[in-house]
Parts: structure tokens; sequence; C-alpha cells
């Protein structure tokens, strides 16, 4: 490192004994918030172009994977939970661990979802496992039976239905937006979506307003055992493949055709809308965008369907479309057939052209097997830390 | 000598001397950790007392402070929190810059993400301070500049 005389010099700024030089400012910019960041670009006319220097941004992304993801700091057991879809009736549940992830528990699923002789109706798992617990429904059941399981204790708990109505007259579709974990509150709950439609003859789904209820979000509040219907006018999630995520007492999920992210807090239901950074030609099916937690920060990765590359950028600022940074800009020579998410660290996984689910780390740029296969865009991933205690336990 | 010396480094002490011309001592191993120390050591012995011309005793003994306590393992989150409790930004600055001199890796990060921690909610006109840099923008290209960010500038208070 070099001393602060020889660059006072060189930059012609104000020479002082205050004065700290460029590559060393680095080192406390890139530990900066994204909102500091975007702020302190009004200092001096270099510093408006940090988030467009390689170097920097090389510092800023390291130090940004290289923490570790709050769950996996302090003790505990942790490991990846896998939600494997591999044909019809053919789910399974995994806890992966290890390093090179060679130790694989195939878990046995709680019964509602299992039909004699068939195999495990389809599943999905809403958002990450919270203290433990995973909320897991089911994908194509008629009532949609919800249950939040805590695999370690084997405990489960069947979730009373809503106030969704069944007639024969139309098509009811329930689709679990969020679960998570309310620290103001201390209580789990669960936000879902209810809407009512028809089919015409096109194959085209239709909500007709006079012959139908109206469609509305409810929350479950584990505490009081009950639904909730909530008059607010959020977009729907767009697609059930990767795109919701829980951290922090928020629930997020990408809707409106993947362009816009809606952010949920828990705790007073206050809800944001942020549009993603996508270019006019990425609003396109075959543009796939996924949403993870990178460590402590919202992120999307993005990816053209069946191309070897994928980007990642991080959001600064709930609601401000300026605040996403692009972090990640990578190159494979495996063709990604359906990004899965984010695990631990610089841990990117996805589901590569010959059917195996890989582990791509962003710091070494290495591609490792995890050893499991699995259909294209059905497999979830979530950051799982057992927890002994029971569910209704809660702020344990 | 030097190769003598290395053989026992767990017991040894050099002798550092600030560029104010006091002198102070430190473990062999503590040195280590500071690799400009250690290259100087290399070069001169570790016999001779060590000048370090761009450190001074205000500092020396805080940083000396910092790796007594690394060599025993124990640095916690609450050791750290504890080290900067009572120094303010200037203080913390000049040990930033001292770590750095000095090559003390651990001491240098630690310092740059508690530097970070404290300018996170500053002004704009207070980081220029800090950082001892003069603005570059005009009236107009700031001000655009702050209307584009203007969301970044929600909550903060100016002028500090």
């Amino acid at each position: 490192m070099a001393t602060p005389t020889t660059n006072m010099k060189k930059m012609n700024k104000k020479v002082s004994s205050n004065y700290i030089p460029d590559h060393l400012s680095f080192s406390i910019l890139s530990k900066l918030p994204v909102k500091s960041l975007k702020r302190f670009s009004c200092v001096h006319k270099s510093w408006s172009r940090l988030t467009q220097n390689p170097n920097f941004i090389n510092i800023f992304r390291n130090n940004l994977i290289s923490n570790s993801h709050p769950l996996y700091r302090g003790d505990g057991d942790v490991s990846l939970v896998l939600n494997q879809f591999l044909g019809s009736y053919d789910w399974n549940i995994y806890l992966i661990s290890g390093k090179n992830f060679e130790k694989k528990v195939k878990l046995d699923l709680p019964l509602p979802f299992h039909l004699p002789q068939l195999g495990v109706i389809p599943i999905r798992v809403v958002d990450s496992a919270i203290n433990g617990i995973l909320c897991i429904y089911d994908y194509e059941g008629v009532h949609t039976t919800t249950v939040l399981w805590n695999p370690a204790t084997e405990e489960k708990i069947v979730i009373p239905p809503g106030h969704a109505e069944f007639k024969s007259e139309f098509m009811t579709q329930i689709c679990p937006h969020g679960f998570g974990y309310d620290r103001v509150g201390d209580d789990y709950k669960i936000i879902q979506h209810v809407n009512y439609y028809t089919i015409d003859d096109e194959n085209h789904l239709l909500h007709l307003e006079d012959v139908m209820p109206d469609p509305f979000w409810e929350i479950y509040s584990l505490r009081s055992n009950s639904w909730r219907k909530i008059d607010f006018d959020m977009p729907v999630i767009y697609s059930i493949f990767n795109s919701a995520v829980y951290f922090n007492g928020m629930c997020h999920w990408l809707g409106e055709a993947n362009t816009l992210l809606v952010s949920f807090k828990l705790c007073n239901e206050a809800y944001f809308i942020t549009p993603l950074p996508l270019e006019d030609t990425q609003h396109d099916d075959d543009f796939e965008v996924n949403l993870t937690m990178l460590n402590e920060s919202v992120a999307i990765i993005t990816n053209w369907k069946n191309t070897t590359s994928f980007q990642i950028s991080i959001l600064g600022e709930f609601g401000v479309k300026e605040s996403w940074i692009r972090l990640f800009n990578v190159e494979l020579l495996s063709s990604i057939q359906g990004l899965i998410g984010a695990g631990e660290k610089g841990n990117i996984f996805f589901r590569r052209e010959d059917g195996e689910l890989v582990c791509f780390d962003l710091t070494t740029g290495l591609i490792e097997e995890i050893g499991i296969k699995g259909e294209s865009y059905w497999c979830q991933m979530a950051i799982y830390k057992k927890n002994i205690h029971l569910i209704g336990d809660i702020g344990n | 000598m030097a190769q003598e010396a290395s053989s026992s480094t767990s017991s040894k002490t050099i002798s550092l001397k600030t560029g104010d011309g006091e002198i102070f001592e430190i473990e062999a191993s503590a040195a280590k950790q500071m690799k400009t120390v250690q290259r100087l050591i290399d070069d001169l012995g570790d016999d001779i007392t060590i000048p370090l011309h761009n450190v001074f005793s205000k500092e020396l003994p805080k940083i000396i402070e910092y790796y007594k306590k690394d060599i025993t393992g124990e640095i916690t989150k609450d050791f750290e929190a504890e080290f900067v409790k009572d120094l303010n930004d200037d203080e913390v600055k000049v040990l930033f810059l001292a770590a750095n001199y000095l090559d003390a890796n651990k001491l240098f990060e630690f310092l740059s993400q508690n530097i970070a921690d404290r300018l996170e909610s500053k002004s704009v006109e207070y980081v220029r301070k800090y950082f001892g840099v003069e603005n570059d923008f005009t009236p107009e290209e700031e001000s655009k500049l702050r209307e584009e960010r203007a969301w970044s500038f929600r909550g903060i208070k100016e002028d500090e």
C-alpha cells in the first residue's frame, strides 16, 4: 500500500493531513449501503462514477458475498433445503449440507400430501424456511392444503381454510404469496391471494365480475389461527417459479409480468413497489428473472433462457428503480436451464442442461454438482436452520 | 541474527520508535501481523529499534493493544465495539491511515467497516471534509445530480 504523500501530488486535490487517497477510500466506500453510496456520488466527480468503476464494484461485491448469511452466523445446524421435482408425483424434499454438498437427507413429507399408490402431489414451498419451519402447499389441489412443517421435530400444523368460496359456476385459485415471521407481533403469518375465474373456448382464464366474487388478499396469523381479508391493490405474483422470497420481516415477490417487485412488511402491512431495472427487450417470457436474497440484500438473477450467462443485481432502496446495482455478469461454459437461487455466500444454484442441479461459486468461479437431478424450474432451494422448538412456541 | 530469533519469536519483543521519537515494545508475533514492521525487521534485524516515521505516539499504543488481543485469538465483536467506543471520527481516521502504513490488514479492514458505519448517515459536506476532497462539480452539475439522487437524501440532515 502506498503512503499518502505520493498520491497527494498526483491527484491535485486539496493537500491536507486530512486527505485519504482513492485506493484507501475504496476500502471504506465499498462497505457502505447503496443509499449512502449514491448520495456520496455528489462528493466528487470521480465518486459519481464509482458504480461503473470495475475495480470498485469488484471490492464492493466481494464484501457482499464474503459476509455470511445471518442464518449461518452463530452456531446451529444450517443446511440447504431442496424441493426437487423429478416427474409426476415424484416430489422430494432434501436437506443438503457439507462443503461439497455430500450430506443429503431425504425427508418424509407429512401425510396430507401423499396420494396412496401414486406418490406425492405437486408441492411448493412458500418463500424460505423460517426458524426451521417450512410452509408447504399443494399446487394442484382444489382447496389448497397448506401446512407449516418442522422437519426436525416432525410437527405439522394444517392451516385452516381462508375466505375462499367454492361454487360450481366458477373455479377458485388460491395462491400463497409469502410466509414469514412478524417480529413486532411475535407471530408467523401467511399472505395469499384468492382469485375466481372461468376458462373460455381458447383456454384463457377469465374473471367475470358480475358472475364471480371479487378477488382478494388475506393474511393468516398463527397466533389467532385465523385468516383476515385485507383490502390492498398489490400486483399478484406472475410466476410460481422462484419469484418469491422472505427476509427479515418482509415478503417479496415479482408481479406484473416480472416487471415489478412487491415488498410486503408483515408487522404493519405496508408495502413497497419497486420497478425492476429491465430494458424493453427484456420484457419477454424467454428472459428469466429469479428473485432471491444475496446475503442481506434483495437480489435478482436474470438469464436469457438456455443461454450460458446470467447477471445479478441488488436493490439499494425499496421503491427506487435507480437504486438497483448490477454486481455480476457471469459467463459459464454450460447452458443454464432454470435458475434456482442463491445459497450461502457466493453460491448460485441452477439446473444444467444435463439435468444436474449445480452450484456456481461467485468467488472462485467453480461449478460443483450437488449430485441430484431435477426438472426445469420446479426445483426450489432455501437456507434452513434446524430448530427443535414447537412451532407454537413463537419467538424462539 | 534474524534466523536465530525466529525460532523463539513467541517470547521476543521488538522495539518500535514513532515519528515523534517515542519507543514502544511489542511481541514479535504481534509484529508479524503488521507487514511493514515485519519487512523492516527482515531488513534491519530484530535487535535494533524499528523506526516508524509515519506513525505517532498517539496512535501506536492503540494499534499495539489491538494486536496484543489478536495474538491471543480473542478479538470479539464486543472487544471491537469497546475499542472504538471513545474515539471520534478523526481519531479513527488517523488509526485507519496508520494501519494502512503498517500494512496491518485485520485492523485496516475492521476500521474501514467502522468508518463506513460512522459515515453512513452523514451529509455530503461532512464526507468531503472527512476525505479531504474538494468539490469539483459546478453548482449546476451538483444540483442536477442531487435532484437525480433525491431519494438517497431522504432522512439525512445536511450540513452536519
